[in-house]
């Protein structure tokens, strides 16, 4: 039996040496924590399944950022779809190691006169594939992709591109790509290492329970096997906790809030049993513990034993200044995002960046093709307008009845933009200016009737307030 | 509208910026060594706090310093952080602490005025969530209040040149600098956010309300009062209502309830009179730099201050020789002379200048009384609260009969400002050269909801000179 090293309390492991209660608390504490790690891995599952529709490619998307997309549009058939630039991307928020199936709902430019050219697929980069959908069929055709992600760049996410031949149709100012109605993401596959084996984790609290009561048989009744036994099941969860960590890392940032919970989870979780393992006896109660065994190891060699003393007495220095430090690093992470924060905010005064509250509400009603006078009022129709009309181009305003009553709202939204009110629309459209908001006062039968020309490209927007009923088209740039 | 709840966890932006006007108007009551009562302190230093941002940015614009987030809030950062870091390393707590003044606090009860408060924040939290899912649609706030924000913002300084005409430019610029100084904290554009400041000001004002009531009355008693500063309905209309949002009415009426405050502290004290001064010259600043009708509350409430500096005439020499209200002086000079120097500089008038003159005034008084009155009283007669904002004044008045002294002192003085102020709301009217119906049309609930918050703070100290009466134990002296 290997006797417990004299009372160096510079080599000795920080042990009860009668301060019992403290101890136990802090035995409770990293109990909780296991607890609170575990809870938060179950809690933290990611989504694996993702579709994006025409509305939210436009604008905000989960997981992820959207770029070279038009605003959603309606076909004749009901179909809700957004236009691509000649480059559209998607770059999400994820990026895995593992196959990713990726559906696409596509429809070919040729249908609306455009070319009948191949679609280029990226991801990160790498050229996926090249899709082709029938130049003559009016539907949207599903395109089914499966592949592994190339590597992204450092700190960045999976960068899915669509690559098409842009045209401009007449009377579209528009460069367009290819129509797409929805995309479809299923990161099912690229789980499923840890999804089939969340036994991982379950087992976690069996193995803990037990090693706990062999560690009480071996303490009690002075068992040494029930010693060797909870030891070993703590090497156990450690083991499982490696696997577990192997497996994430494999998988990749699956999600970046799981990614980063799991991996501090299970590192904690593998570490409390490493801990675990070190601390406890050796067989029966009295025998020395695994760390005290390798402590005894070190003092056989002189220079080992001096950078261990060292490195304990740093660790003491670093013990105590802990809760300063914690301040500080709290401060310093505060201040970092606030600086980023600002980072981000500074480009704002580049333009208006209206936030989209009002916008989405009254777009998510205008997709679900409400009638007229559930369409909210007039301010969030404007606002809707202004998040797609340029800053620096003249706009006209050409009403058939008396705006002033609205010139309030019209000037708030739109600033800053440059505008004047007109009276006539075919000499509007002939001089060509670059965009056009009509607003035109009818009754709710009236709305849908000849009061307005249809011209390609305009987008329709609905008012109504005080009892009345506004029907405006705006020409996006 | 649809997403409230969603939205509604967007008031983590109004709160954050709250939580910095918070710490930055503490550091600057620390500045001023000024040791305010519980809850008091927390209404001040929010008011001082979005006040001095505001200010920062109009001096920005003045040294062509680009509104930018970083610039804006980064010198409070640092500062905060330097003063943590040093208390950190003298072995103190990261935030300074302030001794609270503890006379006359009662901490019997607890558990009712704990809960008392809790129904106070939860109404409060209630109205945030309200205001942050409301969109802009009013008039007002349109034209005026937000369209001036939403240039302030976009063009990166205090910009009129290219704004209507009818957003009347020689307003004071305190409220849209607010606005302006919350989208650059990273919210962006966004109005609905912004109306969180409103919210605030709402909570700056419970506060301020509740703290100084408390400091005699029973919890009960300054709940009901705090929760009556929201609720009744001229206030909660504009507080609430979509047709209202985006306005300052209410904001400069919780500016009249701060400098009532501050003023009743300094009258009250008899240790730290020229800092309970300088907080009164800054809330008059800040009442004065929210709307215009603050600017003529200035003037009523500089006349208060004659008043007391009269009656603490022995204590003169002690003023002159005190920095803080010089401090408080100068800033009321550079944020409201500047601001007016401004506006006369760039011939921004107001579109009632022309009909201010004696002989106008007298000409139409005749003409206009019975007009005026009938018409208000058609507007106030259906609703109730209205009858009860008459009869409080009238409350208070008669608790000046009650026991005259010191307070009576205090509750007349405050009354006559009130008065005064109401006063100049109907020379308005009297000389205004728009129609007289239209005018008082749409001007005549907001113009009352100013007033309600002071109204409530006379009537607080009403109460307390009732009790006194009623043989409570009361100290009051200046």
């Amino acid at each position: 039996m290997i006797s417990t090293p004299p009372s160096d309390q510079s080599i000795a492991p920080a042990g009860p040496s009668g301060q019992r209660p403290a101890w136990e608390w802090a035995t409770w504490r990293l109990g909780i924590l296991a607890l609170v790690a575990l809870l938060a891995i179950f809690v933290t599952q990611p989504r694996l399944q993702l579709r994006y529709v025409s509305n939210q490619l436009a604008t905000i998307i989960e997981e992820g950022q959207t770029q070279g997309f038009y605003s959603s549009q309606r076909d004749e058939a009901g179909n809700y779809y957004v236009w691509t630039q000649s480059q559209a991307a998607i770059s999400f928020d994820f990026q895995v190691n593992k196959p990713l199936k990726i559906d696409l709902e596509l429809r070919s430019a040729a249908i609306a006169g455009g070319p009948d050219a191949p679609i280029r697929v990226l991801a990160n980069g790498h050229e996926l594939a090249q899709i082709r959908p029938d130049p003559k069929n009016p539907d949207f055709q599903t395109f089914n992709l499966k592949f592994t992600p190339p590597p992204a760049e450092l700190l960045s996410g999976l960068k899915l591109e669509i690559l098409s031949m842009p045209f401009q149709p007449p009377k579209d100012r528009r460069l367009l790509g290819t129509m797409v109605k929805s995309i479809a993401v299923d990161k099912t596959e690229a789980w499923s290492g840890l999804a089939k084996r969340m036994w991982l984790f379950g087992a976690l609290p069996v193995i803990g329970l037990a090693a706990i009561g062999l560690g009480w048989v071996a303490r009690r009744f002075r068992l040494a096997i029930a010693g060797y036994g909870a030891m070993g099941l703590c090497i156990v969860g450690m083991s499982l906790m490696g696997l577990a960590l192997l497996l994430l890392l494999r998988i990749g940032s699956i999600h970046f809030v799981t990614f980063g919970v799991w991996l501090i989870a299970i590192g904690y979780l593998g570490g409390l049993f490493w801990y675990a393992a070190l601390r406890l006896p050796l067989g029966s109660a009295d025998a020395p513990t695994l760390s005290q065994y390798l402590l005894k190891l070190l003092q056989k060699s002189p220079p080992l034993l001096r950078l261990w003393q060292n490195l304990t007495a740093f660790g003491e220095q670093v013990r105590r200044l802990i809760p300063k430090i914690a301040i500080i690093l709290v401060f310093g992470v505060v201040i970092g995002l606030a600086l980023i924060a600002f980072a981000k905010v500074g480009p704002r005064l580049s333009g208006p960046q209206p936030f989209q509250n009002i916008s989405a509400d009254y777009e998510k009603l205008q997709i679900a093709g409400l009638n007229a006078t559930e369409h909210g009022i007039l301010s969030e129709g404007l606002v809707f307008a202004s998040l797609h009309l340029p800053l620096d181009k003249k706009l006209a305003i050409v009403a058939n009845y008396e705006v002033s009553g609205q010139d309030y709202f019209v000037r708030y939204w739109l600033y800053p933009r440059p505008f004047s009110y007109e009276s006539d629309l075919a000499k509007v459209q002939s001089q060509g200016v670059p965009s056009l908001i009509i607003l035109v006062r009818c009754k709710n039968a009236d709305c849908a009737g000849e009061l307005l020309p249809q011209p390609v490209g305009y987008t329709r927007l609905y008012f109504s307030q005080q009892g009345l009923d506004w029907l405006g088209i705006f020409q996006k740039n | 509208m649809q997403l409230p709840f969603l939205q509604s966890l967007q008031m983590a932006w109004p709160l954050a910026y709250g939580l910095i006007c918070y710490a930055i108007g503490r550091l600057e009551l620390a500045a001023l060594e000024l040791r305010l009562p519980r809850w008091i302190n927390l209404g001040a230093a929010v008011l001082l706090g979005m006040g001095s941002l505001a200010l920062q940015l109009a001096l920005y614009s003045l040294l062509h310093i680009p509104f930018v987030g970083f610039l804006l809030y980064g010198p409070w950062l640092l500062i905060l952080t330097g003063l943590a870091l040093l208390n950190l390393r003298r072995g103190g707590w990261l935030w300074p602490r302030f001794p609270t003044k503890a006379s006359g606090w009662q901490v019997s009860g607890w558990v009712i005025e704990g809960l008392l408060l809790t129904l106070l924040g939860l109404v409060w939290v209630w109205l945030l969530a309200a205001q942050v899912t409301t969109p802009l649609t009013s008039v007002d706030g349109s034209a005026i209040w937000m369209y001036k924000a939403k240039a302030f913002y976009l063009n990166g300084s205090l910009n009129l040149t290219d704004l209507a005409a009818y957003a009347h430019l020689d307003y004071p610029v305190a409220y849209p600098l607010m606005v302006a100084g919350f989208y650059m904290l990273g919210a962006g554009l966004n109005e609905s956010l912004a109306f969180g400041i409103t919210g605030l000001f709402a909570l700056a004002g419970m506060s301020l309300l509740y703290g100084y009531a408390r400091r005699r009355l029973p919890a009960p008693v300054c709940a009901a009062l705090s929760l009556l500063l929201v609720s009744l309905s001229p206030v909660f209309g504009l507080i609430y209502a979509t047709d209202f949002m985006g306005l300052a009415d209410f904001q400069v009426g919780v500016a009249f309830l701060f400098f009532g405050v501050s003023y009743s502290l300094w009258l009250e004290t008899k240790e730290d009179g020229p800092t309970y001064l300088g907080l009164t010259l800054l809330a008059g600043t800040l009442a004065a730099s929210l709307k215009n009708e603050g600017i003529t509350f200035l003037l009523l409430g500089l006349l208060a201050i004659g008043l007391g500096l009269f009656l603490k005439r022995g204590q003169w020499r002690l003023y002159l020789a005190d920095r803080r209200l010089w401090v408080g002086l100068g800033i009321m000079i550079i944020a409201v002379g500047g601001w007016n120097l401004f506006t006369r500089l760039n011939g921004y008038t107001t579109d009632l200048a022309g009909a201010f003159s004696a002989s106008r005034f007298f000409e139409e008084v005749p003409k206009r009384s019975a007009s005026i009155a009938e018409l208000l009283g058609e507007r106030f007669r259906p609703d109730g609260a209205y009858l009860l904002l008459g009869l409080l004044p009238l409350f208070s008045a008669f608790a000046l009969l009650a026991r005259p002294n010191r307070r009576s002192l205090l509750i007349l003085i405050l009354l006559a400002l009130l008065i005064g102020q109401a006063g100049f709301y109907l020379l308005i009217y009297v000389v205004t050269p728009l129609p007289l119906e239209f005018h008082i049309n749409t001007t005549w609930s907001r113009l009352t909801a100013q007033l309600v918050p002071l109204n409530l703070l006379i009537t607080s100290l009403a109460f307390e000179q009732w009790s006194v009466v009623s043989g409570q134990k009361n100290s009051f002296e200046f």
